[in-house]
Parts: structure tokens; sequence; C-alpha cells
């Protein structure tokens, strides 16, 4: 391998030296071109007219042979230099592109003609290369910044949700900061940290791993906010989600999970202009829970104690042995959960330029407030620019970009929602008479402690790219992209001894607090080469190039105890006691080689080939490069002769398959070391082997297979994509099972075992109406996915036994078998799989609970009547998933429970659906509960659809206006959801967790 | 902003770019080799280099003393062999019947899907692995001292030896490795006992020769010659050597550094003449793990008491009952704690580190290997040592019984690492003592059964136990 290294730089230094000889002359030559200019000029003028005889804005105007252009003002009007025997050339995107001889006119008025193959002629950032959605020869999902923009939400993977086939994106709670999970085309890999796609903000790799830590984040935001949930929505121009090995091979290692890219806004020549927006509005939590109200859970409780045959209520049973007010009632969900928060969202952008340079920069600022009782409130802001500029002889090019944002989350450090949903109904105010917390002579938790501690974060992100750009010679490109981007993280949770009951006498010096800096840095620079080549009906396309990428990141938590006074707690350095609980630095170095071949014959045929080689830092000697590559495939058969006039406006066929890898296994775990320990011997640091020395595990690699059809019909007017996928990750990497006599339980190799996601995804488009007032269009997809374990040697024997069964999902949960309540005793029944009369964990959980989504997907409508529009998606989701049984205390403890207990048996013969009260004197009862919630019960089919977003605009486009344009809105998310779930809401499927909030805000966006 | 604009302008000569592009891609190029081959992050230290310096290597055995004090199977909290073996034989009784895999340790119910008995074989062989490292490490060493270097690896062969020891007292015959490649030991066999004990001898032997004679930290809290002879003097009398047993222990009892005729209460202070060997504490001013297990203040006790039996075996008089025992409760409900350590809170200096050895020991393994030499006079001599230092009286040599060596291990060596089991085990007289009072004792529990985790990745280690 070294070898071939060797071979390929001496061509590459060949090619180099070649290309600097070309350069010197290609420069002169172009100086000359320059210099070149025709007399005599003349200043041209004019309007450009749309459908319906309407002015149109933003067309370029160009003459034919040179660069030099103009842009068409809002009236339409246009002015530029121009001689006789000049083309106009006005391209507009929708619209055909018109060429107009200038003569001798100096005034020309012309309407453009719509494109009705526009749809497919929208540029598609690939990543490396573009494309269209003519040419595009594998799997691309796109949203962009009109669709961003019409839903109030706080992260860009929100604004993805059900808008994207094979793109499963899941809110983990509605606490903002606390992230989504994305989940490109099923689970590939058996870490559950390997299954991250790659994400890239304008060229520039974007970290995916999380820098927040659990020990501060894991009671509110879970396991934290991921860097791409710092990214400002507003920031985006469009968001591009590839999907199959044609899309992703040219990734290579990173590609095997999909890649996520992710462009950000750009100027356009033109006058400059100013668009600002700014909406305001309210959330609520989208969803609650039925539960028993106090004179309910009171008759529950007394039950409870007549089933277990105690008649004289203990010392502790506060809430009916008459130590707390029978009659009282409070409505915890209201009260902790049961808030309005604020919305707002206000962001500018001046832009503009001209023929040779354009600018972009923008500003804004999100803001949300909280649901929970407290001031508590999440903010973010960004500013982002680009620059682009190209020089007079058209042949070099350079665009800068960077984007810097920063955001602040302020929350309690510990959810209410639990909370909410546990307190006996009747427990007593949360506030004495004189303002204070009342601990009611210690008899309860008051809830409201917790505003007492608080989870402090904040975060900065900076991402910066410099594309340069010069060319060679006609269509022979060189080019380098540089790119760099730093995290910075800084959390703090304080538990102060005030969360804690006075009656414990705890001060400050119980206090404690933890804080977390943390950081990643990285760059990355791509040198390019690509050469385009049309001769006849032949078209080549080539690219290549090279990746260099180092990532460095660094962590450091502590603890801090004890504090002189719990006002300087949030100075971890006023502690009288510390400890660190983690100080990693690690770094990552990358470095690749890349390719791609795209090939076109007369329009009809498409072969597209891309490869990339790849080395990475985090595998040993003689692992770390590995080739990964792929073949797409495409016949564009309705550009066949014999379909040319018929009905079909535009077919395509497309097959891809080709090898991604995933190296996401973190850093050095192929080296032979020791780790530094926490324990010191006789003041003496200790020192362990850090694990099992193998230097030999290599990439996972992922086999990915497509098979697609692209239909439109009626021009344009129906559309559909059908596309199903196959992809095999296989070589897995995990801990391989081994006999403790190696000293270790596992070692890090890869794995003969293989995991299978296959599955259908649909896309249908239709234009149900168009005339001069009205328009309705509607688009749907949907997505059937499947996964399975095809293999997995030894699992048997090895520590993934409970968690895996070959031929199954990788979701599933082993669980008892519910049988029934048993009429007689009252209490729940299970099967005894092995019939040894007990039920027991290793050998009776034998019923298999699929948490695997069966099919999901969005449905979006949109209509415009005059100057309104429409806008609303349902989301949809089939899956099942953990009911309020799987978390819920026995019925019934002193903790609130849903309504549905009411259903329970009573006495002999009964048929009920929840077993016998107990307050936990009954043992066997507490027992079968126990084994109930880890029992097929606590499972139940948590599909749901739910409106996900509706926006309503209308347009501001009035002469009175004068140059102002604009549109005043109306935007709302997850309004109305229509499930069976019982629980608390079907997409977190949590009892601890606050549910998504539902959003109505309100705005105006204007330009001028 | 046009200001940029302007440069950008003034950029335009597009030969710089052009040139910067190639520079570029030049140097890349040539570096990319060795680009993705990256050092050391600072947490971690590549294997060899930490072998070649003495502070680092000294880390890593004393790394070893650490895991040996809080995760192994000697570790003095209720995970290791000092409560689970009390619980198993009829040291202790247990009193949180909740935690299932405890419950079954007390009630001679065992099965080889037991967490402790995971726990223990996995991190034994966790620390033998270390061991092994540490051997390969050292061998190949180039930055210590000779003598430092015989000393560790000395260390070494005492830790790895004293493991295994405790191993096939436990699980019987145990597979034996000194290397540490992951590809055999995942599919080693069982060695069978006098291989095991052979090997063992020879290594301790050798560690004998290569420890110091005195442990110069003072605190006697790294291991000695003393600590390696232990050791020996336990194998020789496991082998059925009594000769030489008899041999190790006096060259022991005769070493001037070490006092049996100490107070009673002074035993288990830290700086306690009659100590071999102690692990440190993990920090200044802490104490034993042993004090915080044993010692509890409400009745009835959270988790483990001492057994009726052995508090009603005491002769009243015995200084032992007197002083490391403990009652608590009131006239009716009356249980009693090991009050051997007796600080169970950290203070400002540490007055108690966990014993591994003291020297009671070696007089009680001279007395079983004179009683097996038919010695009845001389071993009766050793029993009475330890008797009288409790205020008792001696023993005839002339009806000396084996029942009677048992006894004095009972009074001597109660919630100390399974004294008691092991004892009994080697004097064959486990079913006839806990037959009696363990009502779930059957002969086959004398030996505890194979991790069953372990027995389905390695089907080599079959078979099972007998009678699991």
């Amino acid at each position: 391998m070294k070898k071939n290294y060797k071979r390929l730089k001496w061509v590459v230094l060949i090619i180099l030296a070649g290309l600097i000889f070309l350069l010197a002359k290609s420069a002169s030559a172009a100086t000359l071109i320059t210099n070149h200019r025709k007399a005599p000029q003349q200043q041209i003028t004019g309007t450009v007219n749309g459908v319906d005889n309407l002015p149109l804005p933003g067309v370029t105007v160009s003459i034919k042979g040179q660069t030099r252009g103009a842009i068409t003002d809002f009236e339409g009007n246009y002015s530029i230099t121009a001689s006789i025997g000049d083309v106009l050339v006005f391209s507009f995107l929708g619209y055909k592109k018109q060429e107009i001889p200038v003569d001798d006119r100096i005034e020309i008025d012309i309407q453009l003609k719509e494109d009705i193959n526009s749809l497919e002629a929208v540029e598609i950032n690939a990543g490396y290369y573009n494309t269209t959605r003519r040419e595009s020869t594998g799997n691309i999902s796109r949203i962009t910044a009109k669709t961003i923009e019409q839903q109030p939400v706080l992260n860009p993977l929100a604004a993805m949700q059900g808008r994207m086939p094979g793109v499963q994106i899941t809110q983990t709670t509605g606490v903002p900061g606390s992230g989504f999970d994305i989940k490109i085309r099923g689970t590939n890999s058996l870490r559950a940290e390997g299954n991250a796609p790659l994400y890239i903000i304008d060229g520039v790799p974007y970290s995916s791993s999380r820098l927040t830590d659990t020990n501060l984040t894991g009671q509110i935001t879970r396991q934290g906010e991921s860097p791409i949930d710092l990214i400002n929505p507003n920031d985006i121009q469009s968001i591009e989600v590839l999907k199959d090995a044609d899309a992703t091979s040219i990734y290579g290692s990173r590609g095997a999970n999909g890649v996520v890219l992710i462009t950000t806004k750009k100027g356009k020549p033109g006058k400059i202009k100013v668009n600002v927006n700014a909406s305001t509005g309210i959330a609520q939590t989208a969803n609650r829970i039925d539960l028993l109200n106090t004179q309910q859970y009171l008759e529950a409780r007394r039950e409870a104690y007549a089933n277990d045959g105690i008649s004289e209520y203990p010392s502790y049973a506060y809430d009916i042995n008459g130590t707390w007010d029978q009659d009282r009632y409070t409505d915890w969900q209201k009260d902790l959960i049961g808030g309005t928060a604020e919305t707002y969202n206000i962001r500018a952008n001046v832009s503009g330029g001209t023929e040779l340079t354009n600018f972009l920069i923008s500003g804004g600022y999100l803001k949300q407030t909280t649901v929970f009782p407290g001031d508590y409130h999440y903010g973010k802001g960004s500013v982002h620019f680009n620059f682009g500029n190209r020089s007079e002889n058209d042949k070099f090019m350079v665009n800068l970009s960077g984007t810097y944002s920063t955001d602040k989350n302020n929350q309690p450090a510990v959810d209410f929602t639990r909370e909410a949903l546990m307190l006996a109904p009747n427990a007593p105010a949360v506030y004495n008479e004189d303002g204070s917390l009342n601990w009611a002579n210690s008899t309860w938790n008051n809830p409201f402690r917790n505003l007492e501690s608080i989870y402090d974060s904040s975060s900065e992100g900076f991402v910066s790219n410099m594309v340069l750009d010069y060319e060679l010679l006609e269509g022979l490109h060189i080019k380098s992209s540089f790119g760099y981007t730093r995290l910075d993280y800084d959390e703090l949770s304080t538990t102060p001894s005030t969360t804690y009951d006075p009656a414990y006498g705890l001060t400050s010096a119980s206090s404690y607090a933890f804080s977390n800096k943390a950081g990643n840095h990285s760059w990355i620079i791509e040198p390019q080469l690509t050469y385009d080549l049309i001769f006849n009906n032949q078209e080549f396309k080539f690219l290549g190039g090279a990746t260099f990428q180092e990532d460095s990141s660094e962590k450091f938590v502590q603890i801090g105890y004890g504090f002189p006074s719990n006002d300087l707690i949030t100075n971890i350095a006023a502690a009288s006691d510390f400890s660190i609980i983690n100080n990693d630095k690690s770094k990552y170095r990358y470095q690749a080689f890349f390719g791609r071949l795209n090939y076109t014959y007369d329009n009809r045929y498409i072969i597209n080939l891309t490869g990339r080689r790849d080395g990475s830092s985090r595998f040993g000697p003689g692992k770390r490069f590995s080739d990964f590559g792929a073949i797409g495939l495409a016949w564009l058969f309705g550009n066949e002769k014999f379909l040319k006039d018929s009905f079909i406006s535009f077919g395509k066929l497309r097959g891809s398959y080709g090898i991604t890898g995933n190296d996401k296994i973190g850093d050095y775990q192929y080296l032979d070391s020791y780790t530094i320990s926490s324990n010191t011997y006789n003041g003496i640091s200790g020192l362990f082997p850090s694990r099992l020395y193998n230097p030999d595990f290599s990439w996972e690699s992922n086999r990915k297979l497509e098979l697609g059809m692209e239909l439109a019909i009626l021009k344009n007017r129906i559309s559909v994509t059908s596309s199903f996928y196959r992809n095999r990750s296989s070589n897995q990497l995990v801990g391989i099972p081994l006999a403790s006599t190696t000293g270790f339980s596992s070692i890090q190799a890869n794995l003969d075992a293989t995991v299978e996601n296959r599955g259908w995804e649909f896309e249908f488009y239709s234009q149900n109406f168009q005339s001069k007032e009205f328009s309705w269009n509607t688009s749907f997809n949907i997505s059937i996915p499947e996964n399975k374990l095809l293999k997995f040697p030894g699992l048997e024997g090895s520590t993934y036994a409970s968690q895996y069964i070959v031929g199954e999902p990788l979701d599933i949960r082993k669980a008892y078998q519910y049988e029934g309540i048993d009429s007689q005793s009252g209490v729940y029944t299970f099967t005894d799989f092995n019939g040894d009369g007990v039920i027991s964990a290793t050998d009776d959980r034998q019923s298999i609970i699929r948490f695997n989504t069966k099919y999901f997907g969005g449905i979006t409508n949109h209509f415009d009547y005059n100057s309104f529009s429409l806008d609303f998606l349902f989301q949809f989701s089939k899956q099942k998933g953990n009911n309020a049984i799987y978390s819920m205390g026995y019925p019934i403890a002193i903790s609130n429970q849903p309504v549905e207990i009411l259903d329970r048996w009573q006495q002999p013969g009964n048929m009920a659906s929840f077993q016998k009260y107990t307050s936990g004197g009954n043992a066997e009862a507490v027992a079968s509960f126990s084994r109930f919630k880890r029992s097929n019960a606590a499972s139940t089919d948590a599909s749901y659809i739910r409106l996900k977003n509706i926006s309503l605009s209308y347009g501001l486009k009035a002469k009175w206006l004068g140059g102002l344009t604009g549109s005043i809105f109306l935007q709302g998310q997850n309004l109305w959801t229509i499930t069976k779930y019982f629980g608390l809401d079907p997409e977190t499927q949590s009892l601890s967790g606050l549910p998504p909030l539902k959003i109505i805000s309100g705005g105006i966006d204007v330009s001028f | 902003m046009f200001q940029i604009i302007y440069i950008f302008k003034k950029f335009n000569s597009p030969t710089f770019f052009v040139r910067l592009i190639v520079a570029c891609t030049i140097a890349t190029l040539f570096s990319c080799e060795s680009f993705v081959d990256l050092e050391l992050p600072d947490s971690q230290l590549n294997t060899q280099d930490v072998f070649n310096d003495i502070q680092t290597a000294e880390g890593a055995i004393g790394e070893l003393y650490s895991k040996l004090r809080d995760e192994s199977l000697l570790t003095g909290d209720i995970n290791g062999i000092g409560v689970l073996l009390g619980l198993y034989s009829d040291e202790l009784t247990n009193f949180n019947p909740s935690i299932l895999d405890r419950q079954e340790f007390y009630l001679n119910s065992v099965l080889p899907t037991n967490s402790y008995i995971e726990n223990w074989w996995q991190s034994s062989y966790n620390l033998i692995y270390s061991c092994n490292r540490a051997m390969e490490g050292l061998e190949n060493s180039s930055g210590i001292p000779k003598e430092k270097r015989d000393q560790l690896i000395g260390e070494v062969k005492f830790l790895r030896s004293l493991l295994y020891y405790y191993l096939t007292r436990i699980y019987g015959e145990v597979p034996y490795t000194l290397s540490t490649d992951y590809e055999q030991n995942t599919s080693l066999l069982k060695t069978g006992k006098d291989d095991l004990l052979a090997f063992l001898t020879t290594d301790l032997l050798s560690a004998e020769e290569l420890l110091p004679q005195t442990d110069l930290s003072g605190d006697r809290i790294y291991p000695t010659k003393a600590a390696a002879q232990v050791v020996l003097s336990r194998i020789y009398l496991e082998r059925n050597d009594p000769e030489m047993a008899e041999v190790y222990t006096t060259k022991l009892i005769e070493n001037p550094e070490y006092d049996i005729n100490i107070p009673i209460e002074t035993v288990f202070l830290k700086s306690s003449p009659s100590t071999i060997w102690q692990l440190k504490s993990s920090q200044s001013g802490n104490n034993t793990l042993e004090a915080m297990t044993y010692i509890f203040a409400t009745v009835p006790p959270p988790n483990i008491a001492l057994s009726e039996y052995l508090i009603n075996s005491f002769d009243p008089k015995d200084l032992r009952l007197q002083e490391w025992v403990q009652k608590v409760g009131d006239s009716t409900n009356v249980f009693y704690y090991s009050y051997k350590y007796r600080h169970n809170e950290p203070g400002p200096d540490s007055q108690e580190y966990s014993i591994i050895f003291r020297l009671s020991e070696m007089y009680l393994i001279r007395a079983e290997a004179r009683f097996a030499l038919g010695k009845k006079e001389s071993a009766t001599e050793d029993l009475n040592i330890i008797r009288n230092r409790a205020r008792l009286g001696n023993l005839n040599a002339n009806e000396l019984i084996k029942e009677q060596i048992a006894q004095e291990w009972y009074h001597e060596y109660f919630t100390e690492f399974g004294h008691r089991f092991i004892s009994l085990k080697r004097l064959q007289l486990l079913d006839v003592i806990l037959g009696l009072r363990k009502a779930g004792w059957n002969p086959e529990d004398k030996l505890l059964p194979l991790p069953e985790s372990d027995l389905l990745i390695n089907p080599n280690l079959e078979p099972q136990n007998i009678g699991y």
C-alpha cells in the first residue's frame, strides 16, 4: 500500500507540474480576452414579464459570450450596456431561457415562458459536486429555506420531520436543547454511537458527537445538545440528505449512515436588498394524560389498604391518614408543566452584489421561555456571512462563508414532568402564606424545590469555509476548499442544600455542583480538480480530489462539594472539595483521495462512478486505509423518441450499488497502552491496561443497493418517485465476547455479524388545481423500513444475548408474556415458558416486542389563493412503543395514576385490565406488577398522526407600498395529534420527559 | 464590507491563487503517509514506556493493590469473600434476604449465574492479566535499575500466585495462564490441582528471592519475603507437605520483625507488629472497608451479623470475644458484629489498614503441619501461644484433635477472608460441622460453581463442578 501511495504521489505531481505550465499560458491568454472589448456601446433598458404579464424580479440578463450581466428589479426593469450585434440572454429559474439580439434597439421588453421541466432542473447539492434531479443517479432528499422558514422551530432537524422519505427524526423531550434522534434508513451498527450520519455544513464536516455530559444533562435535556442543535435554522438555504451508495460512497468511511448536507444562504447579484422577518408566539405542552382526581385517588388508596388487610393506615400514608387535606385537589400537570412559553424569532439579512461580487450578511435570534414554573429560557443567536467574487475573465472564483452561532440554555436541573404525573392529587400547597416553600412538616418533597437547582449551558460554534476555484482550460477547474470549525461548551448544574427539606438541617456545606467544559476544533483542506467535457451528444464530468482533516476534542468534567455559601455555587472554584470526573483529550486525523466520473450519452443514459480511498487514525498500522466506491446508472426513458410526445413528461429508472464504511468507534482503540487511574496507592497514581490490545480491527462496511423510478406525467402535474433499498452492514465493530480468563469480557474487533435494512420509499406530488387565482398541490411521502439482524456468530454466549435475536430487528425487547388476571387471586399471570412452575427472568422472557417502525411519512397540502397561501403537513408513524405501564408505579402507592387503572380486579370472578390494588403490603401483587411492567402488556401501539406544521401567509405586494414587499404570516407546530397511545406522548414515549410543545406564532416578513 | 470586495478585486491576479492551491496540495501530499499516525493522548501511556520508568512502573503495580483492596475477592466490603464465605459457612447470619445473590450464599444454594461468582472470577483474571502484562513489560524493561526491577517482578509473581491460590480454594481446578494472548486465554483448559500448586510454588520461591526483607515504606503495605513465605506455607499445607510448611512458618515465627505477644485490642491497628502485609487505605484519613461493612448501630441488622454459633462457641473469658466482638440491641434482641476493625469513619489520620496477613496464621498453620506429622506436643504449644494471648488456658497435648485446631482458626480468624471455610475444608471438617449447622449444606458445596457466562464462551472449562 505504501508503494501505491508513492506512485500516486508522483502521478499527482506530474499532473500538477503540467497544470502550472498550462496556467502560465492561460493566464496570459486571459489577459488578452479581458482587453478585447467591442465598441461602440449603448445603454439598453427594458421590462421582463412572466406569466399573466406580471413583472419578474431577479431575472438574470447577460450578454452571450460575456460574463457581464444585470438583474431585474422588483418592477422587472433592467438596464445593461451592450453593443450592436450582441445577444441578450434572459434566464430565470423555472422559466425557459430566451436569447434576443440587440440590433440597434435601446429598449427591449420581453415575456418569459414557464419551463415545465424546471422541477428537474433544480440544482441539488451532492457534496463534492452539484447535480439536478434530472441527472442524478442517486437518492437525495431535499428541503429548502422556504419550508424551513414556515416552521416555528428551534432546531434544523425539527424542520425535516415528516418531509423526507427514509429519514426518521424523533424528538427526545420537549425541553429546549434536548435534541433529536436522526436515523437515515434505519439502524446499521450494533453500537448505539455508531449510527449518527455525517453532517457537512458548506463543505466542512461538522461534529455529531455530543460534548455535553450526562452527569449534568441527564435529568433535564437527557443526552444533552448535539452540535447540530446549535445551528440556527434561519441561516440555512437547503438541507440535502444523501441516502444511497451512489450519493454517499464519495464520503467513503463516513457515509454508512447517510450524509446530511447543510448549505447556508448566499447573496444574489442585484441591488442591495434588505429582508427582515420577525415573529412571536406561544407554546404549550402538546399532550397530557388523564389522572385520577382526589376522590378517585383516595378511594383507590383505601381499597389498596383494604386489599392488603391493613385497617390502620401507617404513619407515612399522609395522603389518607388525615395528615393532608382530603378535599384538596391540585392539577399538577397544569401547575408543573402546563405553563405557556413565549417564543421570539427575528432575523435580518442584507444581500446584493454586482455582476462579479455578491454578498450576504445575516443575523438572527431565537428565544423560547418555559412551560415549567419559574423563569427559564433558551436563546440562540447567529451571525452569518457569505462573500463571492469572480474575476472579470470569469476564470477565477472565490467564495468565503462563515457562521457563528451561540446558544444559552437556562433550565431547572430536573425536568418537572415526572413529578407532575406522580404527585398525589391532594398533596399540600406549594407555598406557605408567607411565600416560603411549604414542606408540610416533612411529609412531602415539594416539587418547587427544583426551582433552586439550575442547569445552565452556553455553547458557541463557528463554521467557516473558503473555496478557491480557477479555470485552467475550458472545462478544467482546479480548486480547493479550506474549512475550519470550532465548538465550545460550558455547562453547569447545581444542587444547592436548599433543594432539600430544611428539617434535615443541611447547609451549603452539602451543596454540590457539576461543571463541564468541552471543546472541539477541526480543520479540513480539500484540493480538487474537475473537468467537464461536452462533444456532440456526450458529456463527461470528472472530479478528483484529496481530503486532509484533523479533529481535536477535549472535555473536563468536575464536581465541587461544599460551598461557603449557596450564592457561590455557580463558581466551582469556591467549593471546599473537588473531584475530576473526566479529563479527556483526543485527536482524530483523516485523509482520503476521492473521485467521480460521470458520463451522459444523449441525455438518455447516465453512468456515475464514485470512489474514495480513506485513511483514519482510529485504526492500527496496516489497517488504516480502505477503499470504498459505487456505481450509479440512470436511464432517462422519458427522453426516448417513442415517449417524446406522450403524456409522460419525465421518466427515469436508476440504480446504484456500492460500499461505504463506518469508523465511529472512538479514538485510540487500537493502541497498546496504559490509562491513568483515579486510584493512588501510597501516593503514587495508578495505571491500568487500557484494553486488550488488538491492532487488527478495521472498518465496518455497509453495502448499499438501490433501485428507483421517477415518473412525471401530464406536463409534470403528477409525479411519483419510488425507491427500493437494501443496505447490509457487516464486519461490525463490536466488543467480541471473550472468556474472562483473558482478563476482559470482550475485545474491540470486527465481528462477522450482519445487519440488514431494507425498505421502500415513495414520494408523490400532484398539482390538483391550477388557475390564475387559486392553486392547490399535494405532496406525500411514505417509507416502509425493515430492519433485521441477519447473522451474529456466538450471540448465545455473549453479553448481547439478552438484547438481540438473529432474524429479528435490533430494536426488540424480550418480555414476559402476559396471560391475564387470575380471576381468583386477582393478580397478573404470565406464561411459564419452561414449565418449571417459576416465572424467572432468564427463562420466561420469551415474548418478543418489536419496536421498529412499520411505516412513517408525511403529507403536505399547499394552497394559493390570490395573495394568500396555506400550507399544512400531517406527519404519521406506525409503530409500537412503551406505554404508561412501563414506567409507572404499582397501583396504588402514594402516587397518582392514569384513570385507566379504575378498571381493576375487585373480587373473585372479576374480569379487568388491572390487577387488584395494593399499597405495597401484598408481596405477590407487587412482584407480579414488576413483571407486568416487563411484559408485553407494557407496550402498545404508539402510532400517531400529527398536524406537524401549518402555515398561513398573506403576501404584501402593492403599488402603495413602494418598493416594499413582504408578507404577514401565522404558523403552528404540533397543533393536533391523533393517537390511541396509552401514555403521555407517542413520539417521546416517556413519563419523565416533557412532551413536545405545540407552538403558534405570528409575524411579518419585509423586504426592500 | 466594500473594502473586502476591494481586496478580492486586488487579488484577482489568478496566478497568485493557483500557486497557493498548488503549494497546499503538494505540501499535503508529501505528508500523507504519516498524517494519520497519531501520538498518544495525555491520559494514556504506551505500555512499554510504562515499564521503562520507575515512577510509572510503580503506578502500574500500585494500581493492583488498590484494585485488590476495593474490587477483588479480597475486598473488605460486602462483595468480598470475608462476608460471603462467612455467610456460606457458620460465621455470619444474613438479615437482608432481598439481595438474592447474597442469600444464595447464606442458603448454600449458589447458582452458576450468581453475580459474585462471576465477579470474583472476572476481577481475579483481570488482575492476573495485569500481572502478566506487567511481567512482559518488566522483563523487557530497560530504564529501571535491576534491584528495583527485581523487586517489582517479585511483587507481581507474589500477587499472581495469591490470586490463583484463592481461585483454586473457591472454584477447585481453574485455568492457569502466564500469557496475555487473548486468543490463547479465551479457550484455556483447566489445570490440575497438583500442577497448579507446583507452578505456584515455583513462582513464590522466586518471589521470595526477589522481594526485600523489609518494606522500606515502614507501613508494611508492600509485600516482602515474609509475605511470600505466608503463601508458600499455605500451599505446602495444601500439597500435603507438612515438613516444608513447618520450615516456612518457623522462618517467619523466628523473624524478629514480627511479634505475636501484643495486646489483643492493638492487633488490627495499622502499626501492629504482628502484621505481615496490609493494604493502605485509598486516601489518608480513610480507614478500612471492613469496619464500614461489619459495624452497625441499629437493630435488626441492616445486612449481616455474627452468627449465634460463633458467639456461643466462645469461652466467655476469651479476650477475642470481649475485644473483637461488639453487641447491639436490647435485652430481647441482641446482635453481634465483628469489631476487629473499629474505625468505620474517616478521621484526620488513618488508624487501621486492611490486614491481609498477620503472624497468628503462622502458628495455626504450623500447629496443623505438626499435627499432621504426629508432633502433638509442639502443635499444642503453637495453639497455646494463640490461646494464652487471649487469656485462655492450655490445651492437653495428648487429647489434641483436629476439631480443636479448627476451633482456634474459627476464633482467631472469623470474618477474615474465608479462613473459616478454607480451614474446615483443609481439615476435612466441612460436612461434619456445616452439615449440622446449615440446612442447605451438602458435601458437593465444598466447591463453588464455575461462572456460567464463561462456560458458555469457553467450552474447554467443562465439566462444571459436581453438583451444579
